[in-house]
């Protein structure tokens, strides 16, 4: 993405100053206060919290648009997203035309376009399938690595053991696909059977 | 497990998903592409309407993500006696 954006950027005899601010709010706003103080031709923003997307004054200062993240409700302004429903929703039909029922989804912050989106899709799917929607295979929260690592391990622990039936999951977000990957199923000794098999 | 590859990119047709074994069914991510748009709206609002309110720049442009089948799908074990426990 800071390629598509640099790339462009330079083609236009503009340069790229990155600031990443790893999730946290705080050195978003300490980041977004410098680039206005340095007086920005224009900030690309791809928010860590709704409430930064939504300052009218960050856009009064400067051109504003966002870009990969907007805030799941409310949001009126200049964005450039992908299709996280429709992704979803396609993965999660992938899985249904494949015979499972029981399908988990561990997505990111629901205030968050990609977090809402992708659970919005994965709902679809299901309840189109007439497929049970469980809070227990519903995960949620942030898109740390860590977190995607922690709940893949809930899941199994909750599905697995109870019901032996095999599980499908959706690991929605790259860091959290990561951490889930980051272990073995319990299920792996073989055969197609747990759905993190040689993990 | 299906997840979201952002690593991919249509112009070189990387993915970080095909290199796991088994190769991971993954939602290819428009990243690229997204950042290119972005800065390409950002510099459209940056020379052409400098005069204009920010309310005349509002648009959601939502790109295509794609699923992308590889290995780490399958139907669900049909002897399901047979499964260790």
């Amino acid at each position: 993405m800071v390629r598509g954006v640099q790339e462009t950027a330079r083609s236009a005899g503009h340069s790229l100053i990155l600031c990443n601010s790893n999730e946290d709010v705080e050195e978003e706003r300490r980041h977004l206060r410098m680039l206005l103080s340095r007086r920005v031709d224009g900030v690309l923003l791809a928010c860590t919290e709704p409430l930064t997307a939504m300052d009218r004054s960050i856009r009064e200062r400067c051109p504003l648009g966002l870009v990969d993240r907007i805030p799941a409700q409310g949001f009126k302004g200049e964005a450039v997203v992908a299709d996280n429903a429709g992704a979803a929703y396609d993965a999660t039909r992938h899985l249904i035309g494949l015979g499972h029922e029981l399908i988990a989804i561990i997505t990111g912050r629901l205030v968050l376009s990609p977090g809402y989106e992708r659970a919005e899709g994965y709902r679809k799917a299901m309840q189109e399938a007439h497929l049970p929607l469980r809070g227990e295979y519903f995960k949620h929260g942030s898109f740390r690595w860590e977190m995607g690592y922690r709940y893949a391990l809930e899941l199994l622990g909750e599905v697995t053991p109870l019901h032996g039936h095999p599980l499908r999951k959706l690991c929605y977000d790259r860091r959290l696909a990561e951490g889930a990957r980051g272990f073995k199923s319990p299920m792996s000794r073989g055969g197609q059977c747990g759905g993190l098999r040689r993990f | 497990m299906v997840g979201f590859d952002d690593f991919e990119t249509g112009v070189e047709g990387f993915s970080l998903a095909s290199l796991f074994r088994p190769k991971l069914t993954a939602v290819a991510q428009p990243s690229y592409e997204m950042g290119k748009k972005a800065a390409e709206r950002l510099l459209e609002i940056i020379f052409h309407s400098q005069s204009a309110s920010a309310e005349t720049n509002e648009r959601v442009i939502s790109l295509k993500a794609e699923l992308r089948i590889r290995e780490s799908t399958a139907p669900p074990c049909l002897v399901r006696s047979a499964v260790p426990s």
